[in-house]
């Protein structure tokens, strides 16, 4: 089955907003948030994101060495917390610069004629 | 069911898809943040729908679960289509030569199934994908292989004429062959068919077959390469000269005496062994070939040619 014009356009948008997700999280994670406050946070930033992509995303980040948690109980039911870590403040840099180059370089390309 | 029953279920079928280390933590935090998502969305009490459909935009259990511990395929991704190729092919050639050897109905001998053949390519291919996976460096650098050209090798040709010209004058008299080879010590005339075999509907077919296989080569020699058309039929002929010998000996009552019977069956059994792994080599081959470069230019430059024909046509008049 052919896929539409429209199917296309939408699949290579997610495909850059999927680059630059992580980016996003961890711009909103020098603070300490838990999922839904951070989904929230996300959302009310401009950049909505699906419960079932976000939540794993955190355990993966943390994983790999970028996230910190811990349990935590205010006013509420326990809630799983997530901060940069260390290394992931490092990364939050590095990325930070990569992301403001690219734009930089892709604003040339864009106002130049192909 | 209330909604946090719905909830804990969903859960429960997450984690069950999660590895075990995993589980508890993952379980615990994704019960509060669903929790927390349908009462945040649907103030007030929200009921058994408003939780399937709080869960069900989740996504499967399965697909959450792969998204928490990414999958894994004991069959990498890259090499699925080599192991189908491989299972394929490989399958038909043990299935052929198990057949020969039942046909031979010898208990001496045995051969592994087209099962067994199967599950040690399956191994074979899970853990080399394991070892890889465990440690990229293992993965040998990618190496150049002879490149298969359309020219034909002239030594390959000629051996294929020679060996099917000796393998007919055997084939059609076994007996005078072995009285040349030998000088007349070991008695051929005692090496005789059976006149069931005599018969033409029996005796006929391999001879024709590789008559054809020498047609085919002197084609190839002629026109100077191999054409996807001449490859299938050489690919062809040998398919059914394997069938062919595997229906003789299912048959029996080749030769007249039983032990010289013996002897050729396994002579026959072993050669039409060898000619079903070679006809899987070349069909391996054949479906991994491509166009080679001076096929391309040409094709390109009949692209171009039949383009400036259509130009031409839509040329303003003068």
């Amino acid at each position: 089955m052919a896929i539409s014009q429209d199917q296309t356009a939408q699949k290579l948008e997610q495909e850059l907003r999927r680059g630059v997700l992580v980016l996003g999280v961890l711009s909103q994670l020098r603070t300490p948030q838990y999922g839904y406050s951070l989904r929230q946070a996300l959302d009310a930033g401009g950049m909505p994101i699906e419960e079932g992509t976000l939540y794993p995303l955190l355990r993966r980040l943390e994983s790999q060495g970028l996230l910190a948690s811990e349990w935590r109980i205010e006013d509420g039911p326990p809630r799983r917390y997530y901060t940069l870590s260390p290394q992931g403040e490092a990364l939050y840099e590095h990325l930070t610069n990569a992301w403001r180059s690219l734009t930089a370089v892709l604003e040339g390309l864009l106002e130049t004629k192909g | 069911m209330t909604p946090a029953q719905i909830i804990e279920s969903y859960v429960v079928d997450v984690a069950r898809h999660l590895p075990g280390r995993m589980r508890a933590d993952v379980a615990a935090e994704l019960r509060e943040l669903l929790t927390e998502s349908l009462h945040e969305r649907f103030a007030g009490a929200p009921g058994t729908e408003q939780a399937l459909e709080v869960v069900r935009e989740f996504g499967q259990p399965a697909e959450v679960a792969a998204r928490y511990a990414p999958p894994f395929a004991l069959i990498d991704p890259t090499d699925t289509r080599l192991f189908i190729t491989l299972a394929i092919i490989g399958s038909a050639v043990v299935g052929v030569a198990r057949q020969l050897v039942l046909a031979l109905d010898a208990s001496k001998f045995d051969t592994a199934g087209t099962a067994e053949y199967l599950v040690g390519l399956f191994l074979f291919f899970a853990i080399r994908g394991w070892i890889y996976r465990a440690d990229p460096q293992k993965r040998p650098a990618w190496r150049p292989a002879p490149v298969t050209t359309a020219a034909p090798s002239r030594v390959e040709i000629a051996f294929s004429v020679l060996f099917s010209a000796v393998f007919v004058t055997i084939y059609l008299a076994p007996g005078a062959v072995l009285d040349f080879v030998t000088g007349g010590s070991i008695g051929g005339s005692d090496v005789i068919y059976t006149d069931s075999f005599r018969h033409w509907t029996r005796i006929s077919w391999i001879p024709l077959l590789l008559f054809i296989n020498v047609a085919i080569q002197a084609t190839v020699a002629l026109r100077g390469r191999w054409t996807t058309r001449l490859r299938l039929a050489d690919i062809f002929t040998q398919i059914i000269l394997v069938l062919q010998v595997g229906w003789h000996l299912a048959y029996g009552e080749i030769f007249a005496d039983p032990a010289i019977e013996r002897v050729a069956s396994v002579v026959a059994a072993t050669v039409a062994l060898i000619w079903a792994i070679e006809v899987g080599v070349k069909i391996y081959r054949f479906m991994g070939a491509i166009p080679s470069p001076e096929v391309t230019a040409r094709l390109q430059d009949a692209h171009e040619k039949g383009l400036n024909a259509v130009r031409s046509l839509h040329k303003p008049a003068d």
